[in-house]
């Protein structure tokens, strides 16, 4: 199992709906080289809910992984869990079903511990994923920045 | 199996750690030293005030030469939690050079015990072999939050339950067998029967340990968080700055399990100071320390609490599948309910064999207590920081027991009569007050056992 942790300085619901909005996730999500298409992008987010979208490499874009999912639990903004099936990743069988738990902590004043718990992964496949993350979480937080600094140009 | 940690433009890294699944045997392996560290536990706390008493202590002295416990387990384990964050040794790990030393410590303090000739010896004893067994305790916790994913650490915690009960009871089995067996005394006055307990104790306490360091590798960092640790490295001080801070940062939902833990341990404590008393009063009609009765009752006291300890080994791996179905917070509340119940009927019973009846309740409360808070406390603190919060749990559990120490006397002279029935009746209350303040804490949502989540459907293309 894959076990990612980073703190943000950001309220739980903010890193929550970055999470799990269509066109939040669509903005931050994908390792180095890669993006989410907004397009392929779809979220029923309830319990039971399907999950759908394709990342495509920037430079390659017949080089596509998709990720199927249903959410088996989804309690805003405390934790959602997704079974996966991921396709066109040399690494991963799509025929074994990964689980994806993404945790989000309340942690000092208004900061958000996050935590994710991927797998099972076979080892050499774990160290890819994990330097995945790390690239993500460092968008993510440009993103949650960015965001930020967004906010208050549209509260005028 | 990795970690690695990236610095991002803000304060804050991403850790990353691969944790590989275990097998039962291997989690029971990891754990298999938590049973030596507790049998010692268990003859520190039955076979310890014996030795004093047979080197001439008088009962006024024996609250403050039992000071120990509560003192070494308050300052000693934060400190080795702090410590361990911030260790790594490639030969050694990260929380086993702890619990090898503290296990080292406990062996030869269990071996040295019984060939005491004074009380000052024993006393001094005392707060060796308390230190030992904090030093051993303490990252063993850390240890389990290390190694496991979310998804096997209550089996993980409960393993540490199941091995509490059954080294407690084989502490008091093995004081009980070789009384029996054994005749004779040293020149100290303490019989041989005594001393073959306390070896068999520090046999265990390594032996044990041994098994679990040789059988089970710690997690190594990678060089980034290696590098990260030695940066942050500063002894003492440091020490005692990262236990400060980590008080400021606890998550509110810790700071409410301390309100949980203040009247479960003060209720515990009391139980276990008036429970032979209370059986005296009960059962066998007497309050005279001095009766022949009240020598049966502390006896029979011996046989409820081994009973207590054997349920906490039967119902510790059965609690997983609770905590896995319904969360830590409801399961703990609801055995620390049971416990409640059965300690208000406890008192009113006349017969002796009925006792073991209500006192199944303590057994599974016990189990929960000493496995499944932790499955709770783990998830909303930062893997960095498992050893320092986990020291800080304990200074939850040994700072109401000194506050007992310091009131109890008053309630239950003034409060409870002086009845030491009450002060059982009394337990219970707390227990169930506990029990309620469990209800408070928000628990994030239930992580399932990987094995129940493998058999489900996948999402479909």
């Amino acid at each position: 199992m894959v076990v990612v942790e980073r703190q943000f300085d950001y309220p739980r619901p903010d890193v929550f709906q970055a999470w799990t909005q269509p066109a939040e996730m669509a903005r931050w999500r994908g390792s180095l080289g890669w993006h989410v298409e907004p397009d392929t992008v779809t979220s029923d987010l309830r319990l039971g809910g399907r999950h759908h979208h394709v990342k495509v490499r920037d430079n390659d874009p017949t080089a596509r992984v998709t990720t199927d999912a249903v959410f088996t639990e989804f309690f805003d903004p405390d934790v959602f869990v997704a079974r996966q099936r991921i396709t066109g990743d040399p690494g991963i069988d799509p025929d074994v079903p990964l689980e994806l738990r993404v945790e989000f902590s309340k942690t000092g004043r208004d900061g958000t511990l996050l935590r994710i718990i991927q797998g099972p992964f076979e080892p050499d496949v774990a160290g890819q994923h994990s330097r995945g993350w790390e690239q993500e979480l460092d968008r993510l937080q440009t993103y949650l920045t960015e965001h930020e600094q967004r906010a208050p140009e549209v509260s005028r | 199996m990795s970690t690695s940690l990236t610095q991002s433009r803000t304060t804050h890294a991403t850790i990353v750690r691969e944790k590989p699944l275990m097998n039962m045997r291997q989690i029971l392996l990891m754990n298999l030293g938590f049973f030596g560290i507790q049998y010692s536990f268990g003859m520190q706390q039955t076979a310890v005030n014996p030795i004093y008493n047979f080197l001439g202590a008088s009962p006024d002295e024996l609250p403050l030469l039992n000071l120990a416990g509560p003192i070494t387990g308050l300052f000693i384990q934060p400190l080795i939690g702090a410590l361990s964050d911030k260790t790594w040794s490639p030969r050694w790990g990260r929380r086993k050079p702890f619990f090898l030393i503290g296990a080292i410590g406990c062996s030869i303090c269990l071996f040295l015990f019984p060939f005491v000739a004074a009380v000052w010896m024993a006393a001094l004893l005392l707060w060796l072999l308390d230190a030992s067994n904090n030093t051993a305790m303490e990252p063993y916790r850390a240890f389990i939050a290390d190694r496991l994913p979310p998804q096997q650490l209550a089996k993980g915690f409960l393993a540490q339950s199941f091995f509490t009960g059954f080294g407690i009871t084989l502490a008091n089995i093995s004081l009980f067998v070789f009384q029996s067996l054994i005749t004779g005394a040293t020149s100290a006055g303490i019989p041989y029967w005594v001393v073959a307990s306390f070896i068999l104790g520090s046999v265990c306490s390594i032996g044990t340990v041994l098994v679990s360091v040789l059988s089970t590798p710690e997690l190594p960092p990678s060089p980034e968080e290696l590098a990260a640790i030695r940066e942050k490295k500063g002894g003492f001080g440091t020490a005692v700055r990262e236990i400060w801070e980590a008080i400021v940062e606890m998550p509110p939902q810790l700071r409410k399990l301390a309100l949980v833990y203040l009247f479960q341990w003060y209720a515990m404590v009391c139980y276990w100071q008036f429970v032979s008393l209370s059986i005296s009063q009960s059962v066998f009609g007497t309050t005279d320390t001095q009766s022949p009765a009240y020598a049966e009752a502390v006896s029979w006291t011996g046989l409820v609490n081994g009973w207590y300890n054997i349920v906490t080994f039967l119902v510790a791996f059965p609690l997983v599948a609770f905590a896995r179905q319904r969360g830590a917070k409801w399961v703990h509340s609801t055995c620390l309910l049971l416990a409640a119940a059965g300690l208000l009927v406890f008192p009113h019973l006349t017969n002796r064999y009925l006792l073991f009846i209500p006192i199944i309740g303590l057994g599974i409360a016990w189990a929960s207590i000493m496995g499944v808070p932790y499955i709770l406390a783990v998830r909303l603190i930062p893997s960095t920081r498992y050893g320092v919060y986990m020291g800080i749990i304990n200074m939850m559990i040994v700072v109401p027991m000194l506050i007992q120490t310091l009131t109890f006397g008053a309630i239950f002279d003034n409060l409870l009569g002086g009845n030491p029935n009450n002060a059982i009746t009394f337990a219970g209350i707390l227990l169930a007050i506990a029990a309620l303040a469990m209800t408070w804490i928000k628990e994030p949502p239930i992580v399932r056992d990987v094995d129940s989540v493998m058999a489900m459907p996948a999402g479909a293309h």
